[in-house]
Parts: C-alpha cells; sequence; structure tokens
C-alpha cells in the first residue's frame, strides 16, 4: 500500500548573497504582479551541477522527481552532496515548500534533521522531552506515557533534571533520537543522525529501527555511510543532480553509488612535466597509466579485497632487452609509506619478453587487500642494478571501501592496525 | 444521455472524495492565499502552551530577582518620566498624579511594543527549529502574544496597586465604565500588535534592515501616542496652529494611531482625564484596524512561511 507519493517534484534555488539587487528584483516582480503582468519564474534555471560555473542564478535542487514508497518500506536515499538529499527532507517534512509538484502522504510523518531539532538550550532535559515531542505533534498524554521509556532509551536518566546545554554532543542525539523513536510515527526520516553517538548507540539505533520497519512503519533513511544504508534498507534511490539516477535494490544502488562518478579523471596520461625518478637515461618514458577494477572499469575506486589491474604505457627509446624490472606499489596517502607492493619480481629469469623499440602495454594484476582508505601509485622500470630508467612517484589517488563487492565482505577494523589486511587461518588447539 | 451523464458525474465525484480521504495531506507548490490553520493549530495547542511557557520561563532562568523585572521596569521608567516629562517639561495634566498618569501609558504601551518587538522576529530567530520540522508556524506568535499578555497582567496588578494608593487618598476618581473596557482593550491591542508584527516579520526573514528599522522605529513610535503626553494637549496645540492657518499633521498622526484611542480609554478610566474629548469612533476604529491588519498579516505569514528557509 502506498503511503507517499511524490509526483513531478523540483525545487528552484536562488545562489548568490540576498542584497541590493535582489531587494530591486523582488520589487520589481511585485509590483509587475500587482499590475497583473506575468512573471516568469522559471526562465534560465539549470541543472544542479556544483563543480561547473554556470550561466544562470538559478538552478534546480531537484528537477522533476516521481516515486512512491509503499507501506513498512526501508527506504535509503544516496547521492553525492548537493545531489539533493536534504532538499528532498526538507520538501517531506514541510520545512519548505516545492517549486513544482505535489507530495501526497498518509499517516503521520516525523523528520529527524540534524540533531536535537527545536531543543531549547536552557530547559532541562525532561523540559525539552515535552517541548520536543510536542513539537513533533505529540499529545500532552502520549508524552507522558511514554516518558519512562524515552530516558530508559537514551540513557541519560542521570542528566534529565539538567540544562540541555551541558549536554555532550552525544547525549544530545541520545535523547532527540529516543524522543523521535517513541513518536511512533507512520513514516519516519532519518537524516545522517547515526553519525554522531558512539558504537554502542548506533547499535542500539539500527536495531530499533529495523524494529520499527517490522512493525509495519515506513522509514527514510539519507545516508552517506554504505554499509548502514546496506544493512537497513530494503530499497534505495540513487539521486544525482536533482534527479534519480537508479531506484531499485539496495545492493544494485549501493554498488552504483561506489562506482559511479568515480569514472577515471586523475589517472591516465602522465605530464611531462610530472616529477620522475630518472637515473638510466633515455632508456624508456612512461607515457600513461590507469587503474581497472574487476568489471574492466577505469576507476579510482575499489572494493575492499577486489582485484586492481595497473596498466602502464611505455616507450622504449633504446633497446633495453630482458634486462628490466617493473615495479609498483602502493603508497598510504595519509602516512606517507608504502604499504604494498608488487613486480615482476622474477630477477634472473631470462623468460620475460624483450623489449625493442617501440611502445608497449605494461598490465599488471594484484591481488590486494589493502584497508579502507585513501592510497596513491607509485610505478618506475628499473634496470638490473636498481637504477631507474623512469619511474612516477606518488601519482594520483585512490581509495578502497570498506564494502566487498560480496554482500558478506565487510572491513571493521581501524586503519590504525596496519595497511594492509593478509589472508590467515586462525586455529585453537587445546593443550591441556 | 442524462442519465449517463450523471452516473459519470456522481462517479467522479466519489472518486475525488476517495482521492481526497485516501491521503491525510498533500503538499502543493501553490497554496491559497487564506490559510489559517484553526483546526492544526488546535492540534498543537499543547504545542502553545508549551512555548508559552519557555517563553515566559526561560526569560528569567539564571537570574536572582526573577520574574520581579516585569514590575522593576514599569516602575523605574514611571520614576524616570514623571521626573523629565512630568517635573520638567510639564506635559502632565494638571489634577491627576503623575505617576498614576505616566504608569497607565507606558504599561499599555509596553505591552503593545513587546508583542510588536518579538513576533517581528519570528522568522529569523526561530530558522533553527522552523528549517527542520513541521508544526503551524503560528503557533510561536501566539504563545509570543499569550506570554506578554501574562506580563501585560503583572504590570496590571501593579497599575492597580498604584490606582488604589491614589483612590484611597482621594487624589483620583475613577470611571469604572472604561475601566471595564480593559480585557476587549488588551485582546484588540495583542491582535493589532500581533498582526504588525507578522508582517513585519515576513519582511525582516530576507532583508535584515527592517530589524534595524524596527528596534529604534518602536522608540520613535511611542511619540506618535498619547503616553508622555495627553491628548487634549495636541488637541489644544492644533486647535492653536489651525487658527494661525497650518494644517496640523501631527494630530493626524496621533489619531490615527490605534494604540492612541486605547490608552486615552485608559487614562480616562484610571485617571478620570480626558472624557470631555474621548470619541468612541476612534476607539471602532481600533478595534476595525486591528481586525483588517490582522487579516492581512495572516495571508502574508502564510506566503513566506511556505518558503522563507530558503532565504533567510
Amino acid at each position: 500500500m502506498e503511503v507517499l507519493r511524490i509526483k513531478n517534484i523540483s525545487k528552484q534555488y536562488k545562489l548568490g548573497e540576498i542584497d541590493r539587487m535582489s531587494y530591486f528584483g523582488d520589487l520589481k516582480k511585485t509590483l509587475k504582479r500587482l499590475v497583473g503582468m506575468s512573471v516568469s519564474q522559471f526562465d534560465n534555471t539549470e541543472v544542479n551541477d556544483r563543480s561547473v560555473i554556470g550561466n544562470s542564478k538559478y538552478v534546480w535542487a531537484l528537477n522533476e522527481l516521481s516515486f512512491s514508497v509503499n507501506k513498512g518500506e526501508v527506504l535509503g536515499i544516496v547521492g553525492r552532496n548537493g545531489a539533493g538529499k536534504s532538499t528532498l527532507l526538507k520538501l517531506l517534512s514541510r520545512v519548505t515548500g516545492p517549486t513544482t509538484g505535489t507530495i501526497q502522504v498518509k499517516g503521520r510523518m516525523a523528520s529527524l534533521l540534524e540533531v536535537g531539532t527545536g531543543f531549547h538550550p536552557e530547559l532541562t532535559g525532561k523540559e525539552n522531552i515535552f517541548l520536543n515531542g510536542a513539537i513533533l505533534g505529540m499529545a500532552k498524554e502520549e508524552i507522558e506515557g511514554k516518558y519512562d521509556e524515552i530516558i530508559a532509551f537514551s540513557g541519560v536518566a542521570r542528566y534529565i533534571d539538567t540544562p540541555v546545554k551541558r549536554y555532550s554532543s552525544g547525549m544530545y542525539v541520545r535523547l532527540a533520537f529516543a524522543i523521535a523513536v517513541h513518536l511512533e510515527p507512520e513514516i519516519l526520516i532519518i537524516d545522517e543522525v547515526l553519525a554522531v553517538g558512539d558504537a554502542d548507540f548506533q547499535k542500539k539505533c539500527i536495531k530499533k529501527m529495523r524494529e520499527i520497519a517490522q512493525s509495519g512503519r515506513t522509514i527514510l533513511f539519507v545516508s552517506h555511510n554504505m554499509s548502514t544504508v546496506r544493512e537497513l534498507c530494503s530499497r534505495a534511490i540513487l539521486l544525482d543532480k536533482g534527479g534519480i539516477v537508479l531506484d531499485g535494490d539496495t545492493e544494485k544502488v549501493v554498488q552504483e553509488y561506489l562506482t559511479a562518478g568515480h569514472s577515471n579523471s586523475q589517472f591516465g596520461l602522465i605530464p611531462a612535466t610530472y616529477p620522475r625518478t630518472i637515473v638510466n637515461k633515455d632508456g624508456l618514458e612512461i607515457i600513461s597509466l590507469k587503474l581497472f577494477n574487476e568489471s574492466g572499469e577505469d576507476i579510482d575506486r575499489f572494493f575492499y579485497q577486489e582485484k586492481i589491474t595497473i596498466k602502464v604505457k611505455v616507450k622504449i627509446l633504446k633497446d633495453i632487452g630482458a634486462e628490466y624490472i617493473c615495479l609498483a606499489s602502493f603508497g598510504d596517502q595519509i602516512q606517507d609509506r608504502i604499504s604494498y607492493h608488487s613486480s615482476n619480481n622474477d630477477l634472473i629469469s631470462e623468460t620475460h619478453p624483450v623489449l625493442d623499440r617501440g611502445e608497449y602495454e605494461f598490465e599488471l594484476v594484484t591481488n590486494q587487500s589493502l584497508l579502507p582508505g585513501s592510497y596513491h601509485v607509485n610505478f618506475s622500470v628499473l634496470d638490473t642494478m636498481g637504477y631507474p630508467y623512469d619511474g612516477v612517484l606518488g601519482y594520483g589517488s585512490f581509495e578502497i571501501s570498506e564494502l566487498g563487492r560480496n554482500k558478506n565482505l565487510k572491513y571493521t577494523w581501524s586503519k590504525s592496525l596496519g595497511s594492509v589486511a593478509f589472508e590467515n587461518e586462525f586455529k585453537i588447539n587445546r593443550i591441556k | 444521455m442524462l442519465l449517463q451523464k450523471g452516473v459519470f458525474i456522481v462517479c467522479f465525484v466519489i472518486f475525488a472524495h476517495r482521492m481526497k480521504e485516501g491521503w491525510d495531506y498533500t503538499i502543493k507548490s501553490k497554496r491559497t492565499a487564506w490559510n489559517f490553520e484553526f483546526k492544526a493549530l488546535w492540534k498543537y495547542r499543547y504545542l502553545i502552551l508549551l512555548f508559552f511557557k519557555r517563553d515566559f520561563v526561560a526569560n528569567y532562568k539564571q537570574t536572582v530577582l526573577g520574574p520581579l523585572w516585569f514590575v522593576i521596569q514599569p516602575i523605574l521608567t514611571t520614576v524616570i518620566f514623571t521626573f523629565v516629562f512630568g517635573n520638567l517639561a510639564g506635559l502632565a495634566p494638571e489634577g491627576v498624579p503623575d505617576a498614576l498618569f505616566f504608569m497607565s501609558g507606558i504599561v499599555v504601551w509596553n505591552y503593545f511594543a513587546d508583542v510588536f518587538v518579538k513576533t517581528s522576529n519570528i522568522f529569523r530567530q526561530n530558522a533553527n527549529i522552523f528549517g527542520k520540522v513541521y508544526f503551524p508556524r503560528m503557533a510561536v506568535p501566539i504563545s509570543v502574544m499569550l506570554a506578554s499578555m501574562l506580563k501585560f497582567l503583572v504590570q496590571f496588578l501593579l497599575l492597580l496597586v498604584v490606582f488604589c494608593y491614589y483612590w484611597l487618598n482621594g487624589e483620583v476618581d475613577p470611571n469604572l465604565d472604561f475601566i471595564a473596557l480593559t480585557p476587549i482593550s488588551v485582546i484588540v491591542l495583542g491582535i493589532l500588535a500581533m498582526g504588525l508584527g507578522n508582517i513585519t516579520s515576513a519582511l525582516t526573514a530576507k532583508y535584515r534592515d527592517f530589524t534595524h528599522l524596527v528596534s529604534f522605529g518602536i522608540q520613535l513610535l511611542m511619540y506618535t501616542t498619547t503616553v508622555i503626553y495627553p491628548l487634549s494637549k495636541i488637541i489644544e496645540w492644533a486647535n492653536a496652529s489651525e487658527a494661525v492657518g497650518d494644517f496640523s499633521f501631527q494630530k493626524v498622526i496621533v489619531l490615527a494611531n490605534p494604540v492612541t484611542s486605547i490608552i486615552e480609554s485608559f487614562r480616562v478610566g484610571f485617571c478620570n482625564h480626558g472624557l470631555d474629548i474621548f470619541n468612541w469612533n476612534y476607539y471602532w476604529y481600533s478595534i476595525a484596524s486591528a481586525l483588517v491588519i490582522f487579516l492581512v498579516s495572516v495571508v502574508i505569514f502564510n506566503k513566506t512561511e511556505q518558503n522563507f528557509i530558503d532565504t533567510v
């Protein structure tokens, strides 16, 4: 059964400052309207692409968006910064009105946009429970009935008679979330709140949200945290530049989110001016370097434990025969150390191909198991003495996601424990 | 043919009705101009009560004197006004205790100014809450007005104490008919101030200039009504200048100010001053202008609340 139907929703925003010019613009529009002239509202409105300087002062934050949500669905809404997620939530929670289109809602809808919606810092936790509950549309008796439950869930019982301005930010969220989930709305809108609170509380929230979903109510969940989206949502929508790119199975959307928009811009041709380490001169020249994922896409974002293929184009300037070593390594961008290393390490073998003058493409497939984080690539070709013909260090930047391609694979530990995970076997043998 | 048409219409009506019934509410791009949400406000009455409490209580948290500040302010103002405008400038009329004369004006004006100033910044001040959650926005100005009304009540009791002092000393003779007007005056003044405040708040939401205007404008506005001088004095002055042949613009402004007739009704009631020049038409005018301004403000407020968060 449909509980929420969104039809052709658009939202126009004006960029720039509000100043004298916009004042006279407003005045002109109002006067025109008063004398009955038509004022076109939509002229010159552009698609919202934040990185491109446009010609118009107006953009579409949302552009002709339509979808509907059924009862009991947990819908994840994902998208890059500026894709329109927050705007959509603002429209749904009736904070601001759409420029065109309609939204139809069945049942009570409560939104949890950011932390402590409408908490008053001077009032105590208890007073804020009542105030916040009332703001969210609860009746007095309803709040009284759930008061104990809310305090128990929030876990801030000790502070309940202290003004909330003395609370830590985590306690703030705990209380705010506790009130909102006990409101028992038919539709609950959640935006990134889980990012605050500690691990213990996050677990509690996820459990509670699952309970809410199972009790037949509907949740709209906006997040950048793909593992939470994967865990909670039965369906997801991917937004980009104010429109829906993909609507459907969570798994598909998450994969699309992680890979889309990462088509490679920073890898490719290496400019001649790029700093290189060259000792053995005029041997060869590295022209370009590209990374590919398991599905053969040219990309700078990889899943955890996904095979990375490095393709390097080189131009051989003189016959160097079979006496060369290719060396690729990945550097940890934050701690600035080399963490992974692979090469045609068969140093003595005569079997690898002889390189005459000409252009070649090297292809190196690594079975990497870098921990989630950001890395750069080093690639050099050395002679057998270890002197580089040509080498580029610290090139580009790619990311390893904490999710695996396989749904069950997920990296949970902190990166501070190391940079690489090995394949291990773990056994316990009883001795006594 | 006709039957077919009839069946079709009936089906359509049922269908349309169903469509409306199925959804609890619809968010649309265009709303009607008149949209005073009585039903929603009634549903959120508990919120209004809490806002009212918050406005009233939060003001005096972490203060030593607490609610005493409600009476300290009019007492000090009265003392200063009595000295400056009474003793030095001699603006107070003969036969009325100066303190009572000024206090009756100050208490009424304070109430009006309080509601107006506080509601004139509603959108900007509450952008934080308004930006995150929906509730009938009108709940805020209403609760502000109620909180100010309570404050007025406390100050009104102070006025009564001062009045009783002079009454028992035989220095003043009240006009009970006019004192009985007080509740009506309070409501009219509240609606008037809230209406003006709501209209201003729509402007301050986008252009901050109006915030500056309000903050000193309200002080100047006090001089356009009869707080520090009696109406009789203005009329005397105007008659004198009209005799010379000048049109007295000042008199028109003072009479056009809807607060004037309300202050005058207080003065007649508590000071027994100005009954001879009290004109009921001006009192009706105050009521009418309060209603008109309020209705206009609802339309403007309603238009603003839709999208103001984008431009605040």
